[in-house]
């Protein structure tokens, strides 16, 4: 134990006894102390906080939390640095997130999220995200707008350092991109005025670029459209389900070629307080792309599940399956095929508190059935500051 | 048949009426929900977002909740960060902003009550989860009880100022039975009084203060922190040491590691149900005093 920690500890010793947290145990002085409580300040006046310049602090501070998410892999199959390694044989720093929220004003929230990660052994800095988010709209609704990622099935809106396993599912990373899609627009959404929830959500960005790119790569786009319908199932006590429906239209360039996206989702979770807990997602994928200037347009499908288990208090462990296919491909030889691939993964979370944990993970991918590899990996995450609770 | 007709609409109207003139009070704990029925009466309708035997410090930020927050009158929270890793996150997404922080229907249950632990060092996370405002489990004491039903009674008094003589009525009898039964129990644990013990979790300090005892050691090895084997070979040393009679444990942390402390150190282990519905027989708040305090009675007299 660190001198720190054993003045603080001490710090609060004293300080309980300063305060009294010495027995009482009598009933003679009861009722003048019942009369002492209920002359105390009325509720309005107190605070969270106590002080009022702590209160002024607060409002006008915003949170800052900063997410570090490092990986080390190495590829059992592939040569070191080869291109078609799942893992460049190393370890690295792959993202550092510093983001700042607060309330801007009686009408909406802020977020603003910068991002360093790392490409091909290069740091980039980014804008991540930047929006707002106006909560106090009438008619039950509520508008993001600005830059950040669209609520677009379960893991895209969900950043990466927050996901239960270490590599991208292969539908995502072949559909949308490592991380996801983020890009800039508005997104509306309207909880249903029923006795459950359902919430509807629609979206328009500027579809200028596809997935996590840096630069925009079209001119004179037509808006990215996207739009999801999910609902919330209570089981029984803490166990629950969400189902979630999505659509994009993306338009991919001027010549007319358009990808429609659809996609269905399940969450089911229950937990028993920090000791207990099971999660269970999975998420499939359809995309249309529509080729005027070729023979026959394109098809593509996925899906990947997973579960993890929290066996102890501090252990998780977790497997995903994933499923991709290129459907009715034209091979060299003039037939026509699916082209699937698979991947099955392991891994072991160590999570000492909500702010940071170490997982080893073990991967097997299986890429159109031709080449077959096996990846080991090793995360390692931190958050410091305050982070906001997980959206379910 | 058309009268019966008649007749049954006529029930339904009025059985709807009365649902549609209450006001929806929406609590974070059982506890608060049992001390807002009291105060509110037939005026109110209840709902507790958790169930009596949730670890309030981790609760999923469920989307039910978010609906039931959006019809909300009246949010009443614990408050002092206990909550702090899922309510910020539904009042946001509730829509509903009469019942913001600092709004009309934003209840503060703890204002007024003289809170414990508050630490006046240095605090960071190396130190656990410390509660840096107080430590949040003051519903524990009977007397704060009436503390809690007082804000609740004002923040109903505001939101519905007819409600006024009613809701007072409510409060006084309620502050009268609870004086009433902690008098009791009071004198039943007066042989008690000054007596050690050991707790899994400092979540008892409220009700042991009351009552005149003792918070010795702690098993966790920091608040919120699992104890290594050398911390739980200390506590066990420390409850032989120090002969402490029993180990108090809450339902929803790690029973079976405070049972195997208590078998090595042959101290009483004692769970104790402090939070409303938690077991069948804590129906209600003062039911939830009544039985943790028997249960640690009976414990301390082993």
């Amino acid at each position: 134990m660190n001198a720190h920690i054993a003045f603080a500890i001490c710090a609060i010793a004293i300080a309980s006894v300063a305060q009294g947290v010495l027995p009482l145990g009598a009933e003679e002085n009861l009722d003048a102390e019942v009369e002492r409580l209920l002359a105390a300040k009325p509720a309005a006046e107190e605070s969270e906080a106590g002080k009022s310049s702590d209160v002024v602090d607060r409002a006008s501070m915003p949170h800052l939390f900063i997410a570090v998410d490092m990986l080390g892999g190495k590829d059992f199959t592939a040569k070191r640095n080869s291109p078609d390694a799942l893992t460049p044989n190393g370890f690295c720093v792959r993202s550092a997130e510093i983001g700042f929220f607060g309330g801007i004003d009686y009408l909406a929230l802020g977020t603003v999220n910068v991002a360093v990660h790392q490409e091909e052994g290069n740091y980039f800095v980014e804008l991540h995200e930047a929006f707002f988010e106006f909560n106090a709209l009438p008619f039950n609704l509520y508008a993001k707008l600005g830059r950040f990622f669209p609520d677009i099935g379960r893991l895209n809106s969900i950043h990466q350092h927050d996901w239960h396993f270490a590599t991208t599912p292969l539908v995502h990373q072949k559909l949308f991109d490592e991380e996801g899609i983020v890009d800039q627009g508005v997104e509306i959404s309207l909880l249903m005025p029923w006795n459950f929830y359902q919430e509807l959500k629609v979206g328009f960005f500027n579809g200028t670029a596809w997935g996590h790119a840096h630069s925009d790569v079209l001119t004179k786009p037509e808006p990215l459209f996207t739009a999801r319908l999910k609902q919330f199932i209570p089981i029984v006590g803490e166990l629950g389900t969400q189902f979630g429906g999505t659509y994009i239209r993306y338009v991919v360039d001027e010549g007319g070629n358009i990808d429609h996206t659809a996609g269905i989702d399940i969450t089911a979770k229950w937990n028993k307080g920090k000791l207990r807990s099971v999660v269970f997602t999975t998420e499939y994928w359809y995309r249309y792309e529509v080729r005027p200037e070729a023979v026959r347009n394109n098809k593509k499908h996925g899906l990947y599940s997973y579960v993890q288990y929290q066996f102890h208090h501090l252990w998780f462990a977790g497997t995903r399956f994933d499923y991709f296919a290129e459907l009715d491909v034209q091979t060299a030889a003039g037939n026509r095929m699916n082209r699937n691939s698979m991947a099955q993964s392991l891994w072991l979370t160590f999570r000492p508190s909500e702010f940071s944990y170490f997982r080893f993970s073990f991967e097997r991918r299986d890429e159109f059935g031709t080449n077959v590899r096996y990846a080991a990996y090793i995360q390692a995450d931190f958050i410091l500051g305050y982070h906001p609770a997980h959206r379910y | 048949m058309k009268r019966l007709s008649a007749i049954a609409f006529g029930l339904l109207c009025v059985t709807a009426g009365e649902v549609f003139a209450q006001l929806r009070v929406v609590t974070t704990s059982t506890d608060l929900a049992s001390i807002a029925k009291e105060i509110g009466g037939a005026k109110v309708f209840v709902e507790s977002l958790t169930a009596g035997n949730t670890d309030l410090h981790y609760v999923q930020a469920r989307p039910d909740y978010i609906v039931k927050l959006n019809k909300a009158d009246l949010f009443v929270s614990i408050g002092l960060e206990l909550e702090a890793g899922w309510v910020p996150l539904l009042l946001q997404q509730s829509r509903n902003s009469n019942i913001r922080y600092g709004a009309r229907g934003y209840c503060i249950a703890f204002a007024g009550i003289e809170l414990l632990e508050k630490p006046t060092g240095e605090v960071n996370r190396q130190m656990g989860d410390i509660h840096p405002f107080g430590n949040p489990h003051y519903w524990a004491d009977p007397i704060n009880g009436i503390a809690i039903a007082k804000n609740i009674k004002e923040s109903l008094v505001k939101i519905d100022p007819a409600g006024r003589e009613i809701y007072e009525k409510n409060f006084n009898s309620f502050k009268n039975e609870v004086l009433k039964k902690t008098k009791e129990l009071l004198s039943l644990m007066a042989p008690h009084r000054g007596k050690e013990v050991v707790v899994y979790h400092t979540e008892f300090v409220y009700l042991l203060r009351r009552f005149g005892l003792v918070q010795g050691m702690m098993i966790e090895e920091l608040p919120g922190v699992a104890p290594s084997p050398a911390h739980a070979k200390k506590v066990i040393e420390y409850i032989r040491e120090k002969k402490v009679p029993a180990i108090l444990v809450s339902p929803w942390s790690n029973v079976r590691y405070a049972q195997k402390i208590a078998k090595e150190s042959g101290a009483t282990l004692l769970v104790l149900p402090i939070q409303t519905a938690s077991v069948p027989e804590a129906t209600t708040y003062i039911n939830m005093i009544e039985v943790s305090v028997r249960m640690l009675h009976k414990g301390l007299s082993q």
